[in-house]
């Protein structure tokens, strides 16, 4: 639960600060005080929630609506856990993870909107 | 005669390669920093990209663009010590990242997690050209 949590806190706290900081800093920004939060809280669990913030924080940085940040953040938490143990090691995974999962939601909902032949917004 | 007219090749464009080795020399410059510091003080690569973006999203000056290629940069730098990448690795890294950063510029906006795929894409190029080598 913490994991989803993390992921979708992450984004949304992006999200939101982007109009103030810009995308880059606020992704930057909001990690690193969560990083440093769960490290007072709970040292040993630091790395692995810090870097599902981390990731969903990418997410946040997309021109997305509240409800597709949160269905992406599912999306990476199962590409974290299933596609990102195989990649361990190579820097950027977190990015492509977040990428791939918001990829996928605008293009189902892209999809579901055309048949249903619903305006997009 | 110059060897460009002999082998009939196009003229350079200066501008572009201005841009090319400016942007490797930024890649080079977040990635091994972010690496060195994580590697060094044994901290976590995630805190060490945090630090390096903002801290270069301090100075004066750097636009966002550039803002977002440091910050490209830094997720090239979380590669895992035991790849056993060293500073012409990352130097090579750092090449391949900003010509696909220049190339993708324009592509995908607005679709977050854009900077670390192409730091993936960046980071397994060199990995995998590297494997089929040794």
């Amino acid at each position: 639960m913490l994991e989803f949590v993390s992921v979708a806190l992450g984004g949304l706290l992006t999200s939101y600060s982007t109009h103030l900081l810009g995308a880059v800093r606020a992704s930057a920004m909001t990690s690193l005080l969560y990083y440093l939060t769960l490290g007072l809280i709970i040292p040993l669990e630091a790395n692995y929630y810090g870097a599902m913030f981390f990731g969903g924080s990418f997410i946040g940085m997309s021109k997305a609506s509240s409800i597709e940040i949160v269905l992406a953040a599912i999306i990476f938490i199962v590409f974290y856990k299933y596609v990102a143990v195989l990649l361990a090691g190579l820097g950027g995974v977190l990015g492509l993870g977040a990428f791939l999962s918001i990829f996928i939601v605008l293009v189902f909902k892209d999809i579901v909107f055309k048949l249903l032949a619903l305006p997009k917004h | 005669m110059k060897l460009r007219v002999l082998l009939k090749l196009r003229p350079v464009n200066s501008q572009l390669s201005k841009k090319v080795v400016l942007f490797s020399t930024i890649f080079f410059c977040g990635s091994f920093l972010t690496f060195i510091i994580a590697a060094s003080l044994n901290i976590s690569s995630i805190l060490s990209a945090c630090a390096v973006t903002l801290a270069g999203s301090l100075i004066p000056g750097v636009k966002a663009r550039l803002e977002a290629l440091l910050y490209c940069s830094c997720f090239a730098g979380m590669c895992s010590g035991e790849l056993g990448l060293g500073v012409i690795s990352f130097i090579a890294i750092s090449v391949i990242g900003a010509l696909l950063f220049i190339v993708l510029d324009d592509k995908f906006t607005g679709l977050g997690g854009k900077l670390g795929t192409i730091a993936f894409l960046a980071c397994a190029i060199f990995v995998l050209t590297r494997h089929s080598y040794a």
